[in-house]
């Protein structure tokens, strides 16, 4: 179905190529995941399929491409756009009008369909994806999850032959995601349609890959083999997998339930009154919460944000959020930092109000990384973003060395900070709010599009936080981060706090926010890779 | 509720004579049907509602109209009193002329003007509630086609943009920045357009990989050149044209021909390259028996009107110098003016079904 | 595959349109005084209130040629989503209060026909009135003159020389340029209901042959100072300000973007 040979593509204007010498072939019907670490060429590798390399971007290009008896470098995106579907990244990017059932009818407009036609295959579309109850609605009334499925929508009325998808689901939280992957599979499965897609978050849809390629970067040579096979030879991994490397399990189990037969099979030590790993749970001195809110009403057009939110946090300790998009955990943390102001009870930080204070006071103190923190660049260089920062603070500005180097970021310091790319981005912008070195942090779904390594960068720098003193609550959908890094687990539903706890407890007795490791065990005291490890040891 | 072809009749039929005429009958007539219009089936409408506002403009310009007339024009035979004259002159240019006889007629002629210009407005104002922007913008003749597309990009964008300045202002309050003065605001400003740029890019390849793009309009370089050349061709024709009536008023039906042949040019011209354009349409707007009877109204309004104006009959002026009189009354022009009201008419027998 | 010449004679045709479009617009706003004095005609009175409509009638046919004319030239996809977000973002400054005469909208226009071209300045200025209009539901008789005076601005600011090695002086110059245009065009734009006002029966009947067109332009002239002038000079302030507050990042921000995606506009 789709054949590449030899190809080499470098962007216009930069010498090293970004595919080197690539040789694929995607089988029809095939269901096609693409992992590799950010920079490793997997977004111009999809977007050789229909053309859009190289003419949307330019460059340089040799060797050969075929899909489907088309040759996508003579016809370009728009004479592929009948054989190939491509669906983006961002959900907020890919609409041209603002009404649902004309979003799926623009291809077909454009391709000059008769109007019966167009009728019919909206018709089918609709169903297909289930999406009839959207039809009328309009696109920015949709949740991140509706608007990818209408993207989708969107490219299946030309009844392309594949489907191609460049991380579709990055910026969805769990349960969107979901409904995008499960489609995505019935798609393959009930109707053939082949599917290539790359993806970060491995454990969400490796179970329904036949094939798995992987870009190691650099222009070295891909992999492409069953999925057990490559991830058997690919470094970072979710956690079941990782463990099963290390445990040498075989066959590789790639969903939870193949994982439980090795699971149970493991001889553990009895529970013990001492938990290990708990240490890290700050109990803190009997002082004061640094964070103290209390009896917490808010609401915004009529609708009830925050109930009776009772919630404090010593110094030292970090908080994870956890909840349903929608449960108030963005607005709570707006309240911790000034942005929003109490309807109802008060918000006290290091013992003082905040109803008198300014937000732009509370924020020397407190640094809050909002949900797309890139959106907030805008100078000629990171130094000047990091400078303005301190000025409007009233500071000096300084040297940036530590921090910089902390975020990996130290070769930076005079590049325009949105030519960077997407991970680099999002560590500048979190540069540029924690450089007046706030003690208390506040994350806001940090993780949202960045791979492996990144997290486990990002991890690692909150955890040398934590270690200098600094408090931090982070709001997150990631569960393997939270197992790693967190000491305490507060999970919201509907405004209120529902659950409030150490981590661990909290964790393992959920069934939706428990982590892989956890879900495979069933046991408190196992909720990272390394605990495993250690039980296993002793 | 109806086609908006329907609507743009309306239009033309209520705009037209409001134009043409300041016979304060006339325009008290059309006043009248519209505001039954408005206040039967504008009301329905969900869109956002600018009436009062239009009204307001309307009665602004209306008392704005009455004082510059009766300040700046001397003439009319009926003298309601005298003020002093304060002129400014610069050779033989007369630059402010203010003051002297206040004249009933002047005053006549600024009320009936301002009358005419009200209710402009209101038709307007009524036409914007009645009329389905996206259909108006769907309906957009094919030679607009990539015009029509931007259009309905901006207006896709606009909720977006509206919550990404909200995030920046937020995000730009964290890192301590105060708005103290204008000079302030491109820590706002600079990250909007620039993230506005970027998901331009995002959304233009959205574009292109579902289709769109040149292969809408497929001509070949010398078909186009000649669409291309025709286009001034004819706007010179035109100019031409109406010096011409201008000027030769002998031979006045010269001009009027070059005029009325350019246009035709014009229009053929743009008649055709929407032909080429390759893009099919998803909605139809049905029409229905409502539609036929409410544009055969306004085509019949519109044909009386230009009929009238067309043969230089003075019936619809109504002219206050030199000495102010009662207005004149053409009864057909009267019923004619009353088209206005029928989507009222045939309205309320859909209000009871379900369907629309 | 184009040819320089092919080019050239592209623009020359893009040009002379415009050109003459604009005259158009121009005989439009000045019919009442082209009406020449000695027609005494019955056929005279019944056409002295023709001014507003043909006005309108021949704005409209300006405006839809140059549109067709762009039309032609085939834009790509790139240009057409950038400028349906700028269009998107000019319409919304236009929400912004200020004093007189002042327009948060003009100076944006402005800004990106002197650096992505005519055609592209054109269409900034005219679909952000549009679209402005159709989200506040407020489509008046105005707005032909509004979108003309707007997108001449974005089209006039191209043909300035390019600047740009001048450094700090090419926004001071700018900002300038948007003061001038600024005055210039306020009269197309708010004196929209001048045509309705005026009495071209006067010109005829009541002074010598020859006098008349000065009397018109004389009223015009008190006309425009006591309403005009004043809201023409909030609104070249606000140009002027808006353009040396902003001018320089948002002048680096656009070429820096033109390189980066290789963004084809002229």
């Amino acid at each position: 179905m789709i054949e590449l040979r030899n190809v080499t593509y470098a962007y216009p204007d930069t010498h090293a190529p970004v595919l080197r010498n690539l040789q694929l072939q995607v089988e029809e019907g095939e269901f096609l995941l693409v992992i590799g670490a950010s920079g490793s060429g997997k977004s111009t590798l999809l977007r050789c399929a229909n053309g859009l390399v190289p003419h949307f971007y330019g460059g340089t290009f040799r060797g050969s491409v075929c899909v489907a008896d088309h040759n996508p470098v003579r016809e370009g995106p728009r004479g592929m756009s009948a054989v190939v579907g491509f669906v983006f990244q961002d959900p907020e990017s890919q609409f041209v009008v603002d009404s649902v059932e004309d979003e799926l009818a623009f291809a077909m407009e454009n391709h000059n369909l008769d109007q019966t036609v167009m009728r019919k295959r909206v018709e089918e579309v609709l169903d297909q994806l289930n999406i009839s109850h959207l039809r009328h609605r309009k696109i920015n009334t949709l949740s991140g999850g509706e608007k990818q499925r209408v993207a989708i929508g969107a490219v299946l009325t030309l009844q392309p032959s594949v489907l191609v998808l460049d991380e579709p689901t990055s910026q969805l939280d769990p349960q969107a995601a979901e409904e995008v992957l499960t489609t995505l599979q019935k798609l393959n499965s009930d109707m053939g349609l082949t599917i290539v897609l790359s993806e970060h978050r491995l454990e969400r849809v490796v179970q329904y890959a036949d094939r798995i390629l992987y870009l190691p970067g650099n222009g070295e040579k891909p992999l492409i083999d069953t999925p057990q096979e490559v991830l058997r030879q690919v470094e970072l991994t979710p956690p079941l997998i990782s463990l099963s490397k290390e445990l040498d399990w075989q066959p590789l189990p790639l969903t939870i339930k193949e994982g439980r037969r090795f699971a149970r099979q493991l001889r553990l030590p009895p529970p013990a009154d001492h938990l290990p790993g708990d240490l890290r749970c700050a109990q803190g001195d009997l002082k004061s919460p640094i964070i103290n809110i209390q009896d917490l009403w808010f609401s915004y057009n009529g609708h009830e944000a925050l109930r009776d939110v009772n919630l404090s946090v010593m110094q030292g300790e970090f908080v994870a959020l956890m909840g349903r998009n929608g449960s108030g955990k963005t607005t709570l943390l707006k309240h911790v930092v000034g942005l929003l102001r109490p309807g109802r009870g008060r918000v006290e930080l290091w013992g003082e109000n905040t109803r008198g204070k300014d937000t732009e006071d509370i924020a020397r103190r407190v640094g809050y990384v909002p949900q797309n923190p890139s959106s907030l660049l805008f100078a000629d260089t990171l130094r000047d973003e990091l400078n303005f920062t301190r000025r409007s603070h009233g500071l000096d500005t300084g040297d940036y060395d530590a921090l910089l180097r902390s975020l990996h970021l130290e070769d930076h310091v005079d590049a325009y900070p949105r030519d960077l790319s997407g991970g680099e981005r999002q560590r500048a912008a979190m540069a540029a709010i924690l450089v007046v070195d706030p003690d208390i942090i506040l994350l806001d779904e940090p993780t949202r599009g960045l791979d492996y390594y990144q997290k486990r960068a990002l991890a690692d720098f909150l955890s040398g936080k934590q270690d200098e003193g600094k408090s931090i609550i982070m709001s997150t959908h990631d569960v393997e981060l939270v197992a790693q890094c967190a000491d305490r687990v507060v999970i919201m539903g509907e405004g209120q706090i529902v659950v409030d706890g150490p981590a661990r407890s909290v964790m393992s007795r959920s069934m939706v926010f428990s982590s892989q490791i956890n879900k495979l065990f069933h046991d408190e005291r196992l909720l990272t890779m390394d605990d495993v490890l250690l039980m296993v040891e002793r | 509720m109806y086609h908006t072809t329907t609507w743009l009749l309306w239009l033309i039929a209520a705009l037209l004579p409001a134009m043409l005429t300041r016979n304060p009958l006339y325009l008290i007539i059309l006043l009248l049907a519209v505001a039954v219009a408005y206040n039967t089936i504008g009301r329905l409408s969900p869109v956002v509602d600018s009436w009062r506002l239009f009204l307001k403009a309307g009665l602004i310009l209306a008392s704005f109209s009455i004082l510059f007339n009766t300040l700046t024009v001397h003439y009319g035979e009926t003298v309601l009193f005298t003020l002093p004259r304060f002129t400014l002159r610069i050779g033989q240019v007369t630059f402010l002329d203010l003051g002297g006889r206040i004249t009933l007629e002047a005053l006549t002629f600024g009320l009936v003007s301002g009358l005419s210009l009200i209710v402009i407005l209101l038709i307007f104002a009524t036409f914007n509630v009645l009329v389905d922007h996206h259909q108006l913008l769907r309906s957009t003749p094919a030679f607009m086609y990539q015009t029509a597309m931007i259009a309905s990009i901006a207006i896709a964008f606009v909720p977006q943009m509206v919550a990404s300045l909200q995030d920046i202002r937020e995000a730009q309050a964290i890192r301590g920045h105060r708005f103290r003065g204008l000079r302030d605001l491109l820590p706002l400003f600079v990250p909007l357009l620039t993230s506005g740029l970027e998901r331009a890019i995002q959304l233009a390849e959205s574009m292109e990989a579902r289709g769109f793009g040149s292969e809408a309009s497929p001509q070949t370089g010398r078909r186009r050149l000649l669409h291309r050349i025709l286009i001034p061709v004819a706007l010179f024709g035109l100019l031409a044209g109406v010096f011409w009536y201008s000027y030769y008023s002998s031979s006045r039906w010269v001009g009027a021909l070059v005029m009325l042949g350019s246009l035709g040019t014009l229009l053929a011209n743009l008649v055709t390259i929407g032909r080429g354009v390759r893009r099919s349409r998803y909605r139809r707007e049905l029409w229905r028996r409502r539609d036929t009877i409410v544009s055969a109204a306004s085509m019949v309004a519109i044909v009386v009107i230009g009929g009238f104006w067309l043969l230089n009959t003075e019936a619809l002026l109504f002219y206050p110098y030199p000495r102010v009189s009662l207005p004149s009354f053409n009864p057909l022009i009267g019923l004619v003016l009353m088209a206005t009201v029928t989507p009222v008419l045939t309205a309320p027998q859909m209000r009871n079904k379900t369907d629309d | 595959m184009r040819t320089h010449a092919s080019t050239l004679a592209r623009r020359g045709l893009s040009t002379l349109t415009l050109m003459l479009a604009t005259l158009l617009g121009a005989v439009a706003f000045l019919y009442p005084f082209l009406v020449p004095q000695t027609q005494k005609d019955t056929g005279f009175m019944a056409h002295s209130t023709d001014a507003p409509l043909t006005f309108l009638i021949l704005l409209v046919l300006c405006l839809v040629v140059v549109i067709a004319n762009l039309e032609t030239q085939q834009m790509n996809s790139k240009m057409i989503a950038v400028l349906g977000i700028l269009v998107a973002i000019n319409a919304a400054l236009r929400l912004i209060p200020g004093p007189a005469g002042f327009s948060a909208m003009l100076f944006l226009p402005i800004l990106c026909g002197y650096t992505y071209g005519a055609d592209f300045g054109f269409l900034l200025g005219a679909l952000s009135l549009l679209v402005s209009a159709i989200i506040t539901g407020g489509m008046g008789p105005w707005l032909p003159y509004q979108m003309f005076s707007v997108a001449w601005m974005g089209m006039a600011s191209a043909w300035l020389p390019q600047l740009h090695r001048f450094g700090r002086v090419e926004v001071v110059l700018l900002a300038l340029w948007g003061a001038l245009l600024g005055l210039l065009f306020g009269a197309i734009m708010n004196l929209w209901f001048w045509p309705y006002l005026i009495d071209i029966g006067q010109s005829g009947m009541y002074q010598q042959p020859g006098r008349g067109v000065w009397e018109i332009l004389g009223r015009y002239a008190t006309f425009y100072v006591a309403t005009s002038l004043w809201w023409d000079m909030g609104r070249a302030a606000g140009n002027l300000l808006l353009i040396l507050l902003f001018g320089a990042p948002i002048l680096h921000l656009l070429r820096r973007f033109q390189r980066r995606f290789h963004f084809i506009a002229e």
